[in-house]
Order: structure tokens, then sequence, then C-alpha cells
């Protein structure tokens, strides 16, 4: 009996110690879908294939205020992920991506400081990341077998091509400016982080933050509008809408209150009840200078006044 | 302070005449002398000690460029070397080819100005004269304000007064703007261009 106890006991205990375990294991068997299975997915690096001028290179993870970290590049030198370049006045460097006829070609311009983010290959797609701290940097992409995703990615605009050729990306980060181009074919998406707007480029056209902002206001939706008005602006039946609306005079509704207005939006922000315990005076005064300015409304309704020319006369006089 | 009361006051030392002439003078003092700031800010690392793809980026981090910085940076936009001297070389050659004027009376630790670096760019890149620029910038008057013009109608710099300060992040942004038109156009600098030209 005692066995059977004891061999019940371990069975129950191992039936609720099973989840535990098989949570904790979770993790380190299942990979994330969105993510390409490190199996499937080769680094690359690329290759310089052009140098004009001053080019250098540094070691991914390196400073690029430390001036001992960088080093010239010459021709053929093969740049890994993470890995930092750039370049001088006059100066430029081409570099190629894959080979044909997946390719991508990225040519570094002059003064501009950029970095190779991420260059891998999947069974069935090509993947280019390019960071841009400023300067520019165009490029051009050939698919043959592989699917070629480029993404040019800086603090102030991202470019995102979609099998392309010609496209450039210049930007001033300082300013917050920047210019995505497209000179030969394709389709470019740029995106400007600035604003989270986007739009797509095609050949023979170029974005800035201006262009974005200009298409970005055309296309807004206004659900809402707030006028400001003088009463020299307004029509005689305007003015008659607005001084009933805003002078208590306007005719009452069933329930006892004014059928204009009825948003409260005429009113001064004023509690006159906390008034009146605060500060008396200042109530009388407050009351001294709406009675100046305009008829104060009265809770049992305003009956058998209309509205006259005392109220309107001085500035109906300026109008005319 | 003279001058100032009686502008202030024309009734009080003479007549209106004096007040006029007065804030005249005063208008083509100012106009021709231009104004200049010393640069307070000062960089961790003495630039002339850096090589000129070092300088370059240098200048990227720098919040205010001063005369001198950019004296040097259009050396190696024009030549491809700045030739790695002390301050006043880069500006006592960009004076013979006729790039900087000696007439703005700018020192090498002032402040760089939107109009002084859309003149000097112009310079460097040739671009084609205005009316205005000919007429009255050919002797001084309103020479940077006027290649402000030019250089936003080339898209080399973006439009600003000319008389606002230059961060590093616009010089080095115009400066790429420059050696793209350059390079388009064809008209990196040649040894007939680092002539001094004879009318300078």
């Amino acid at each position: 009996m005692s066995t059977r106890n004891s061999t019940l006991a371990l069975l129950i205990v191992a039936l609720i110690s099973m989840p535990a375990f098989a949570q904790t294991t979770r993790p380190a068997t299942t990979m994330p879908t969105s993510q390409p299975s490190a199996e499937r997915r080769r680094s690359l690096s690329a290759k310089v294939i052009d140098i004009s001028g001053a080019v250098e290179y540094a070691p991914a993870g390196a400073d690029p205020a430390d001036p001992n970290v960088w080093k010239p590049v010459a021709l053929d030198t093969t740049l890994e992920a993470g890995m930092l370049i750039r370049t001088g006045l006059r100066s430029h460097c081409v570099l190629m991506f894959g080979a044909e006829p997946d390719m991508t070609v990225i040519s570094v311009r002059r003064a501009t400081l950029a970095s190779v983010s991420d260059f891998y290959r999947t069974q069935n797609e090509q993947r280019v990341r390019i960071g841009l701290g400023y300067g520019a940097v165009r490029g051009g992409s050939s698919e043959g077998v592989l699917r070629s995703d480029v993404v040019i990615d800086s603090t102030v605009a991202t470019l995102a091509k979609r099998g392309t050729e010609g496209y450039e990306l210049e930007v001033d980060p300082i300013n917050s400016r920047f210019r995505i181009s497209l000179a030969e074919y394709g389709l470019v998406t740029a995106i400007s982080k600035l604003r989270h707007e986007s739009r797509e480029v095609r050949p023979g056209e170029y974005v800035t933050n201006v262009t974005i902002a200009i298409q970005w206001i055309n296309q807004a939706l206004f659900d809402r509008a707030v006028r400001f008005y003088d009463v020299e602006m307004l029509t005689d039946p305007e003015l008659h809408f607005t001084s009933l609306e805003h002078t208590g005079y306007s005719n009452l509704g069933p329930a006892g209150f004014e059928l204009y207005d009825l948003a409260r939006r005429g009113e001064l922000p004023i509690d006159f009840n906390a008034l009146q315990q605060i500060n008396p005076v200042m109530l009388a005064q407050v009351e001294t200078l709406l009675l100046l300015r305009r008829p104060v409304s009265r809770p049992e309704g305003n009956f058998g006044f209309g509205y006259t020319f005392r109220l309107l006369a001085p500035r109906a006089a300026a109008r005319r | 302070m003279e001058l100032l009361t009686v502008i202030r006051f024309p009734r009080a030392r003479g007549s209106g005449k004096t007040a006029v002439a007065g804030a005249a003078c005063l208008a083509i003092v100012v106009l021709f002398a231009g104004c200049s700031h010393t640069r307070t800010w000062q960089p961790a690392v003495n630039p002339d000690t850096l090589g000129d793809i070092e300088f370059i980026h240098y200048l990227e981090t720098v919040p205010v460029v001063s005369y001198g910085e950019a004296c040097r940076a259009v050396t190696i936009l024009r030549e491809g070397d700045s030739h790695r001297g002390d301050q006043e070389e880069p500006i006592a050659r960009l004076q013979e080819q006729g790039i900087v004027r000696a007439a703005w009376g700018l020192e090498p630790d002032d402040a760089l100005d939107l109009g002084t670096l859309a003149y000097m760019l112009a310079a460097t890149c040739n671009l084609p004269p205005s009316v205005d620029s000919t007429l009255f910038g050919s002797w001084g008057l309103g020479d940077r304000r006027y290649a402000l013009r030019r250089a936003v109608d080339h898209e080399i710099v973006y439009f600003g007064p000319p008389y606002k300060l230059v961060t590093g992040g616009e010089m080095v942004f115009a400066l790429g703007r420059a050696d793209d038109y350059m390079a388009k156009n064809g008209i990196y600098a040649t040894e007939r261009h680092l002539t001094p030209r004879p009318d300078r």
C-alpha cells in the first residue's frame, strides 16, 4: 500500500513539474519566425572595386572620432558587416555586394561617413543594409535568381529600393535635411523620420523634407474648423446671430435655457459663486466690467428685451 | 556716442542734415566693413594637426566654423590638398586666387557667415555672375549677398540670411554640393585656375 502511494505521489509530482521543464527549454529550441534561421543565413562581405581620392575604413565597433582606427582602403579590400567607411573631398569609392547576376553596387560619395550595417544571403533573398551618418550614397541593384532587398538608413531619412538602379540618398543630419533621388529606373520609397511620412520616388524624381511636407499638407484632412473673426468681417445676419448667441438675448427653450449658446462656449471661465466667497469686491468689479461689455443673462431668462442699437451701434457705425 | 546723440536728437546739435549724413556714413561703413565675430568655442584638438580627410570629418562636429577652417576646406576642395601649413597660408593662397577678399578684414579665428561661405564656393565653382554681382558686387558692394543668391540658385547652399553663422554640418554639406557641381561641370581647379588673377 505504501509502495502504491509513493508511486502515485511520484507520478503526481512528475506531472506537475513537466510544464515547468517544458517552459524553461522552449526559447532554446524555438526560433523566431520573422528572422531567417542561422543555418539558412549566410553572412557575406562587400568588396571595394573602385577608389578615387582619399578613402578610409575602420573595423566594426571602432570609435569614428579616434584617428588611430582608420586605415586607407585599397582595391579588393573586403568590408565585413559593421565596418565604417569614410571619404574625403573629391573622393569616392564603389563597393560591390554579391556577384553577377545578383549584385548590388554602392558608391560612397564625397565627404561621407557610412557603414556596412549588414549583408547576408538567404535561400531566396540578398539583403544589404547601409548606415549613412552624413554625406551621400548612390547605388544600383540587379536581380537575378535572388530577390534584392537594399535599405540605406540614416538618422534623418531611409531609402528602401525595389529593383532599381541609380538611386541616391544625401543627408545633412545636423539640420535634418535630406534628398532622395532616382535617376534610372525602378521605384524607391523615401521615408522621412522627422515627419514619419513616406513617398515613392520614380525615375527622374527626388524628394526632400519640403516635397514630403507639401505632399503631406495637400493630403491632410481637417475635420474641425476654428474661426477667428471680428465684427468688421461679419455680414449683418452673422452679426445678428453672433450678438444673440453671446449676449443672452436669445429665446428660451422649453426647459428654461437659452436656445443659443447651448455648448456654453460664449461664457467666461469664471466661477461666480466661488468668487463671491473669496473676494466679493473683485466680483463686483468683474460684474461691472461685464455690464460695460455686454448684458448679463438672467437665470430666469431675458423676456421682452430684443437687442437694441445700444449694443451694436458703435461698431456698426464704425463699419459704415 | 556723439554720433548717436546727433542721430537721435538732431535738433540738439544741429540741423537734420547732420543726422542724415551721419546715418549714411554709418551705413556705408557697416556695408563695406561687415560684421565679424570671433569664435569663442574652441575645439578639443588643434585642427592644424589633422590630415585633410580627418579635417573634413572634424568639421562635421564643429558648432561654428571659423574663417581659417573654411579657407583650408575650400583649398582642399580646389586643389585636393591643403598643404598642411598654418592657418594664414590657405587664406593668403585664396586671396591670391580671388576666392576671398582682404577687404573683408576677417581673421582666421572669426566665425564664418553664410555670405562669406557662399562667396568662396561661388568663386570656386565659377558660378555664372548675375547683373547685380557684376555691377555692384565686383567692387565690393554686397558681394557676399549676391554670391549667396547665386549659390542658392545652384543649390550649393540652402537659403538663409548672409549674416547667419555656419555650422560644421552645413559647411560639409555645402562642400559636398560644390564638389558635385565641380565634378559634373569638369571645373576642378587646374593650373590655370590656380594662378593669381591679374585684376585682383
